[in-house]
């Protein structure tokens, strides 16, 4: 033992210092990406956008600001490494949290995008993809915030934060990978847009855009969104708006969603499948326009018979709109069928997609007022 | 890694010069043994032979031999030298020695011999030696007295509520302060002398019938095989005794508390006292003990097992932070936040050195802060502490020499490592390693070395008792009173493995 010992403690020593550091760096010897715009150049190749984070030297009040880079390259890597002949620090992308897609990148497939964003130890796979409605994506990295310096952490924010307001999902770039090999699913991403607000030349989310695999197909608007996300029942929050019910056109009621459960179950019969959607809503009656009282049960039944209504028919039209225009099961229905039905899915699978087309959904509503706020009855204005 | 124990072998070098005394043979001639002494005592010239005479026969003479200091002189004056010079019996008795033993000297302790070798180990212990014309054989006599420390509270282990009285530096004091809390018969003290040179008084304390026989053999054992030329505190004995002495760890415990030892004895330990130190150890010690303090058991339940439980968490931290702070910032920036990543980078911007650099610096200079103010007079630890906070702290960070994030680590550090002071040596160096693993290889190499760390405390014995006793299996009767300490009425048996009579409390100790 006391040979061995110092033998250990020169093996010891040995091990930890002539191995070196691997993967030392120090924290302020690359600068940090928050996040990154793909576009195409007029030459093909590919134009990275980054915004990286500015840290400034300066003691006590320093301020975090952003600044972008941008590098062309033939693949993506390209471009990452060719950053470096702007600036000095490697790029890093542990910490970014967006990637924006331009609708040229998008259309023309962004499989290598994804391949390059799973594949690098640095990305997270819970980066927000988004699609560009403006001509770069380089434009909306462009922007400005409102509130905080860097676009892109904000950015995430905002969608992350439409669970209370639906008009746009939230998809991850590990969501997105997850169901690009899936037939009975449909990828989709946000949408974004430059705006102005307020004479701040910032952007906006609204919307989604819908893939075909990994191509880009087409959007739906933020409208059709809130309700595609009542069939995906990723309702957390969200408002429902009754503009006018026969008899009371100043009605403009607005309903906000307590929680809402969606159930969808796939019907086999007649050689044919059918879904039915069955979504319950329970909500709180926020405001009204007009002076009327639904307070009472039977006032409250008005109105929740009223909402049902009007979001089956959105709902329905716009599956409708989906079957009829792209023939692209975002909705998932595929996926039911193959977890509920497996037997019949091994049948039916492979040719889901024209199924899909002419599947009829049978959708059922129930909204169910909890409450209506502080007042018992609405406010009167005159008289 | 295991360090084993080494003792030296060499033992009977240091025995040939005690027993030059024993060619010395006391005569019957008073002369004679006088000569004796003073050439014993030569160039001694503390050591005081006062030569006296019998007021009614003037031949029969006496001498007594002190050393000057080391004496009560009260005591000799009044209690030997009156009774023995008005002593009118003297004459007329042929073994005058015995006379003044039983009749004429007023003195407790009194003894007879003519062993020179004794005769002169009880003048160097401060006793008095009497001799008489016409007799081979000397009279020692206790007159021992000499100033000692009043007992204070000891500065190292303060409490709230509780006895404030601590050990001093006499033996005989401190046991009386043991004998007083427990008084039973069952309290033995053990007397034995150790060191060649400075003869220094231990006592091994334990009570018999519930101290582990096995243990208290071990611990004789060791004692009767230290071999050292002197004891100037039980720190020499704790060294030379303890188990895996090697390791950052102590396995046997300290306190300046005579309650603390009290405690101890009660769960079957022993104690080990030396003369001269204030500093009483404690066998077996458990890792568990760390984080005990004397108070936790005098105020209220809840709020000792927080305190406990605060200390083992500050333990934790305190020797974590540094490796962690520097692994994650140095090889995992993805497991930082993002807000808290951009504010750390943005402090490190325009340091100069790397991260385990700044650490390494400003930890060192802690330790060169926390040892100075140790030995310094109050009114210069004012100075320094001015010193640490405002040129370390706040200057190097405004001087770009240090960030600021480090000046944090360093503190959490400094703070959590000063609440459990027991284990501020071993937590430094643990520190330290850990640190120097996590900076050359990341997390990977911190969890190595808080691996290796566990093996190296669960391979560690206290006496054959295992040191992570409590944690080595699940028994909720030893949990009582590790992490928490549960109340008193629960708490009926002793720890197993320390003593094998368990029951402490029998039957309910709670009226219920």
């Amino acid at each position: 033992m006391r040979r061995k010992l110092p033998f250990l403690i020169l093996l010891a020593v040995f091990m930890a210092t002539i191995t070196g550091c691997w993967n030392y760096r120090e924290i302020n010897q690359f600068s940090i990406v928050a996040g990154a715009a793909v576009d195409r150049g007029e030459n093909g190749k590919y134009v990275f956008t980054f915004e990286i984070i500015d840290l400034h030297e300066g003691g006590r009040d320093a301020k975090i600001n952003s600044k972008l880079v941008k590098s062309e390259g033939d693949t993506l890597f390209d471009a990452i490494r060719n950053a470096l002949k702007f600036i000095a620090p490697r790029l890093y992308f542990g910490h970014m949290d967006i990637v924006i897609i331009s609708e040229d990148v998008a259309r023309e497939g962004i499989a290598d995008l994804l391949n390059f964003l799973s594949r690098d130890q640095e990305p997270r796979p819970t980066i927000d993809l988004l699609v560009s409605r403006e001509k770069t994506a380089m434009e909306i990295l462009n922007s400005q915030g409102i509130l905080t310096n860097i676009r892109s952490f904000e950015i995430s924010e905002m969608l992350e934060a439409q669970r209370n307001a639906l008009k746009a999902p939230e998809v991850k770039a590990y969501q997105f990978i997850n169901n690009l090999p899936c037939q009975g699913v449909a990828p989709f991403l946000p949408a974004v847009y430059s705006d102005e607000n307020a004479g701040v030349k910032t952007s906006e989310i609204s919307g989604m855009a819908i893939f075909d695999e990994d191509r880009l197909a087409g959007f739906i608007d933020e409208e059709e969104t809130k309700y595609f996300h009542f069939i995906i029942d990723k309702v957390k929050g969200g408002l429902l708006i009754l503009k006018s019910i026969p008899g009371d056109d100043k009605l403009n009621a607005t309903l906000e969603i307590f929680s809402s459960k969606t159930k969808v179950k796939p019907v086999y019969s007649e050689g044919k499948v059918s879904i039915e959607l069955k979504i319950k809503t329970r909500v709180v009656f926020d405001e009204q326009g007009s002076e009327a009282d639904y307070t009472s049960e039977q006032g409250q039944e008005i109105i929740e018979k009223a909402m049902g209504n009007l979001l089956k028919e959105n709902i329905e039209k716009l599956i409708k709109k989906v079957q009829k225009e792209y023939g692209l099961d975002i909705f998932g229905f595929g996926r039911t069928v193959q977890s509920e039905k497996t037997d019949l899915w091994k049948e039916i699978g492979h040719g889901w997609r024209d199924s899909f087309r002419d599947l009829k959904v049978n959708v059922d509503t129930e909204i169910e007022i909890v409450d209506t706020g502080l007042l018992s009855a609405p406010i009167k204005v005159g008289s | 890694m295991q360090f084993n124990k080494q003792k030296s072998p060499k033992a009977a070098e240091d025995k040939k010069q005690e027993k030059n005394d024993t060619q010395y043979q006391l005569d019957h001639s008073l002369d004679a043994n006088i000569k004796l002494f003073e050439n014993i005592f030569n160039d001694n010239d503390t050591v005081v032979l006062r030569l006296f005479e019998n007021r009614h026969d003037e031949k029969v003479k006496y001498c007594i031999i002190f050393i000057e200091g080391m004496v009560d002189n009260k005591i000799i004056n009044d209690d030997i030298i009156k009774p023995v010079v008005q002593n009118t019996a003297a004459a007329s008795i042929s073994d005058i020695l015995e006379n003044l033993k039983n009749q004429v000297v007023y003195s407790s302790n009194i003894e007879k011999t003519q062993d020179v070798s004794e005769l002169t180990a009880a003048v160097i212990s401060g006793d008095t030696v009497l001799l008489a014309e016409g007799s081979a054989v000397g009279l020692i006599i206790c007159t021992k007295g000499w100033k000692n420390r009043s007992i204070e509270e000891p500065q190292g282990e303060r409490v709230i509520s509780g006895p404030r009285e601590g050990f001093i530096e006499a033996l005989t004091v401190n046991l009386s302060m043991i004998r007083r809390r427990v008084e039973t018969p069952e309290l033995k003290m053990k007397l034995m002398t150790l060191g060649v040179r400075t003869h220094t008084k231990i006592c091994v304390c334990y009570i018999e019938g519930i101290v582990n026989r096995k243990i208290l053999d071990e611990v004789f054992k060791r004692l009767k095989d230290i071999n050292i030329d002197g004891i100037l505190d039980s720190g020499y004995i704790k060294e030379l005794i303890m188990d895996s002495p090697l390791s950052i760890f102590k396995t046997v415990g300290d306190t300046e508390r005579p309650d603390t030892v009290a405690a101890k004895l009660l769960e079957g330990r022993i104690a080990v006292l030396a003369d001269g130190s204030p500093v009483v150890l404690t066998i077996p010690y458990l890792f568990m003990e760390n984080f005990q303090s004397n108070e936790d058991y005098y105020i209220n339940f809840y709020i000792a097992s927080f305190n406990r439980i605060l200390r083992i968490l500050s333990f934790i931290v305190s020797f974590s932070v540094p490796a962690i702070y520097t692994a994650l910032v140095t090889f995992h920036q993805e497991t930082i936040p993002t807000t808290l990543l951009l504010s750390i980078s943005t402090a490190r911007q325009g340091v100069p050195f790397p991260t385990i650099v700044e650490i390494i610096l400003l930890l060192l200079s802690f330790e060169m802060l926390r040892e100075a103010g140790l030995r310094m007079p109050n009114f210069v630890g004012q100075a320094l502490s001015i010193v640490g906070a405002l040129v370390l702290g706040t200057a190097s960070v405004e001087a770009k020499l240090v960030s600021a994030p480090i000046v944090i680590i360093v503190s959490i550090t400094a703070i959590s490592s000063l609440m459990i002071p027991v284990m501020e040596s071993a937590i430094s160096i643990l520190r330290l390693l850990l640190l120097l693993l996590s900076a050359f290889i990341g997390l990977y190499g911190y969890i190595f070395g808080v691996m290796g760390l566990l093996i190296h405390l669960y391979e560690l014995r206290s006496f054959g008792v295992p040191y992570m006793m409590t944690l080595i299996k699940f028994e909720p009767s030893e949990l009582k009173d590790t992490a928490i300490r549960i109340p008193w009425w629960y708490i009926r048996r002793r720890p197993h493995l320390i003593t094998s009579n368990r029951i402490r409390q029998s039957g309910g100790g709670k009226s219920s």
